[in-house]
């Protein structure tokens, strides 16, 4: 960063300077950005504070799923998934992710058309994933595998339930983006951090959706 | 500034092509090779290039400050990993492993 960006004197005014130099952090900080003392734009911060928690809660509903896998008879839970349900859910979620990183990569480059084609692609695919989910579900629940039946069930359905709630409050974000866009205060070439914030939590659920795939459905 | 960024954007289609060949491979290995003893190293190792490239690229971890990376490489390799593990020697049945909660060790 040149100094040629600065036009208020740090040392008479730190906290003006500050400031200032908030607005030249990172592309997409135009407005609201924080600065903080490690340069960075505290919402950034915050949301990888909070994909960090969410790994470790994750972590321990897929440990739990793990441990106890083996403990029920495969013909009382595992073999009633189908894998076929399951590998059409991941591609639909990895193509949400691309839609969403397309957003993003729209916006950033000050296509809002598109922007907003693509945050709703995403939306769509993901109510699509959760329609899979119900599908899934639906045909479990027919076999008489529920939260109840077994340890299988109490597990799976605790760990797919809480994904997928985690995909629905994506949704929701995405559409507010959406709603956001359309409106008068929508996002620019300069004022796109919200939608990377919403891209940064849509893309770790993506992530959590391949670690389960792999644990509960292939191995 | 706008030029700087977009000279960073990687090939999303690209990326979002090797996802799904990834998956591709994990669900032919799981299908057809079901008893093979290398089936779980090799899904584990699919698994952690799909994460990556999502990590990488899509979440922008490649092109971000290295901060961001700290906070989520910690977070995974120094906590949930170590504490998953932890669980799963704790809480099984393998001889030796320690006291389960079934009796085992």
């Amino acid at each position: 960063m040149s100094s040629s960006a600065h036009t208020q004197d740090p040392r008479a005014n730190p906290a003006g300077a500050a400031v200032e130099q908030a607005a030249h952090l990172e592309t997409g900080h135009g407005e609201g950005a924080l600065p903080t003392a490690m340069r960075l734009d505290s919402r950034k911060m915050g949301i990888w504070f909070f994909i960090a928690s969410e790994v470790i809660i994750f972590a321990s509903l897929i440990g739990t799923y793990i441990i106890f896998h083996g403990k029920t008879p495969p013909e009382e839970g595992i073999k009633h998934l189908e894998l076929n349900v399951a590998a059409t859910m991941t591609f639909i979620l990895l193509m949400s992710s691309f839609t969403m990183v397309s957003a993003l990569a729209k916006i950033q480059e000050g296509d809002r058309r598109s922007m907003v084609r693509y945050l709703i692609a995403t939306a769509v695919l993901g109510l699509v994933f959760l329609g899979c989910q119900a599908f899934e579900w639906s045909l479990l629940f027919g076999e008489g595998i529920n939260a109840t039946t077994n340890i299988f069930g109490a597990t799976f359905f605790t760990l797919t339930g809480f994904h997928g709630t985690h995909v629905f409050i994506g949704v929701l974000w995405i559409t507010a983006l959406v709603l956001r866009a359309t409106r008068g205060t929508g996002f620019s070439v300069t004022n796109n951090m919200a939608v990377e914030l919403g891209g940064l939590y849509w893309h770790f659920v993506d992530l959590v959706w391949v670690v389960i795939f792999m644990v509960v459905y292939l191995i | 500034m706008e030029h700087a960024h977009s000279a960073k954007q990687p090939n999303y289609l690209l990326i979002a092509i090797y996802l799904g060949v990834l998956t591709v491979a994990e669900v032919i290995i799981a299908s057809q090779f079901p008893t093979a003893a290398w089936k779980v190293p090799v899904l584990i190792l699919l698994s952690f290039g799909k994460g990556g490239l999502v990590a990488l690229y899509y979440m922008h971890l490649r092109y971000d400050s290295r901060l961001y990376s700290f906070f989520f490489a910690f977070a995974l390799f120094l906590l949930a990993i170590p504490f998953v593990l932890s669980l799963i020697v704790l809480f099984s049945n393998v001889p030796g492993a320690g006291h389960g909660v079934t009796g085992g060790g």
